[in-house]
């Protein structure tokens, strides 16, 4: 996300998101805060970036890459965005540098078009690995579309500021992301489920 | 427009919307839209359903053991010989960096204590030991330890810049002696780090050789 022009952040100035208020304290470079804040995105970040980088030794690094621009860009935050949509949009450009880096260190991986038929997976939904398996078949812009709706839990505007994107993109990728996922859905009815082969 | 083409493009709409809708940040208009048919077309309520189910799906939690406490102390180090000015002004504030680092200890032992509650059944007793410097080390295979005292006037921004330079983490905070247990990475040269150490003023003390928990 870029950072617009606009009021920055003020320290004396009374803020009422908690989250706000806490990068309002990093600003004024408040050690506690900064802790409390970290506290918090950490665990966040690392299963939004886990979604996307393999290993967890890249996903600490880009963490905490995450959490050093957050520290150092702390100042000139605009308080008109939420903190989690700058934070994860800078977690969002991170992680794309360390696919590009993990790309160029290992082969394309093969993925199948069809994942199983629904029948076949259902049992498998239970410990989510057919599920995860149908997430990495998509781009990763689908996938950063999917997983800000449905794990953050952001709006549409705010996956487009994250994902520097107008709105229509986001929309059309959630739409490509569900179509891949279609077969996943289906299973996800129980009538479906019921049904049989 | 007729009247069926009209009803087709409002559930196309919704159709588009209804990920917003599961994941409530849908407001105004649209989210009128889209509760109007999801309680009117069939085809939007199924949708509604599988959606709310993959959201359910995708926010189940995954195990993340990450270890908040030595991954922030990097940071901080990393901020700090960044040459950030700023970072000179946390510097001195030594006292809230060492609340920053009870805080995050105890939130770690907590879950800890938590974890090994449920696993062993029953509250966990911790019987008292006599710590001494060179007291040997619980098991942990593969894990090699070692133990220093840092010398006096030692700040906590100067702790940790010194142990990030060797590569080494805290694994048990400081005694009342101010005994601290360190752990090695893998693949680090241990000899060269303990007789650096020794060379170290701000290190008053260090177990040599380090101790050693594995096999």
């Amino acid at each position: 996300m870029k950072l617009r022009s606009g009021p920055r952040v003020d320290p004396q100035a009374p803020v009422c998101d908690p989250e706000a208020a806490l990068v309002v304290r990093v600003a004024a470079r408040e050690q506690a805060a900064f802790a409390e804040l970290y506290g918090i995105y950490r665990r966040r970040l690392a299963r939004f970036l886990g979604r996307f980088l393999a290993s967890p030794d890249t996903i600490d690094e880009v963490i905490n890459d995450v959490m050093f621009v957050v520290w150092q860009n702390a100042p000139g935050f605009e308080l008109r965005s939420k903190v989690s949509t700058w934070i994860f949009g800078i977690a969002w450009r991170k992680a794309l540098k360390a696919l590009e880096r993990q790309k160029r260190g290992t082969a394309p991986q093969e993925l199948p078009e069809q994942i199983g038929k629904p029948d076949e997976a259902a049992s498998a939904l239970e410990n989510r690995e057919w599920l995860n398996r149908g997430l990495d078949r998509l781009a990763p812009d689908q996938r950063l579309v999917v997983e800000l709706t449905f794990f953050v839990g952001c709006s549409y505007q705010e996956i487009a500021e994250i994902a520097d994107c107008p709105v229509n993109t986001v929309k059309t990728r959630m739409f490509h992301a569900r179509h891949r996922l279609r077969d996943i859905l289906v299973s996800l009815d129980p009538v479906e489920r019921g049904k049989g082969p | 427009m007729t009247n069926d083409e009209s009803r087709r493009d409002l559930e196309r709409r919704a159709l588009e919307l209804l990920p917003w809708y599961v994941n409530g940040t849908l407001e105004g208009g649209d989210r009128e839209l889209v509760s109007r048919q999801v309680l009117g077309s069939l085809t939007c309520r199924k949708e509604f359903e599988r959606l709310r189910r993959l959201q359910q799906l995708i926010q189940r939690d995954d195990a993340e053991a990450a270890a908040t406490g030595r991954a922030f102390e990097r940071l901080m180090a990393r901020i700090e010989s960044s040459g950030d000015s700023s970072a000179s002004r946390v510097r001195d504030s030594g006292q809230a960096y060492a609340w920053t680092r009870l805080t995050l200890a105890a939130s770690v032992a907590a879950a800890v204590s938590v974890l090994l509650w449920w696993s062993a059944g029953a509250p966990p007793t911790t019987p008292r030991t006599y710590e001494t410097l060179t007291r040997s080390q619980p098991a942990d295979p593969g894990a090699t330890r070692l133990r220093v005292v840092f010398a006096p006037g030692v700040t906590e921004s100067e702790r940790v810049e010194l142990l990030a330079s060797l590569s080494l983490t805290i694994v048990e905070p400081p005694t009342d002696d101010g005994v601290v247990t360190l752990l090695f990475t893998d693949g680090t040269d241990q000899a060269a780090i303990v007789a650096a150490l020794k060379r170290d003023p701000r290190i008053a003390f260090v177990t040599s050789p380090p101790v050693s928990d594995g096999p």
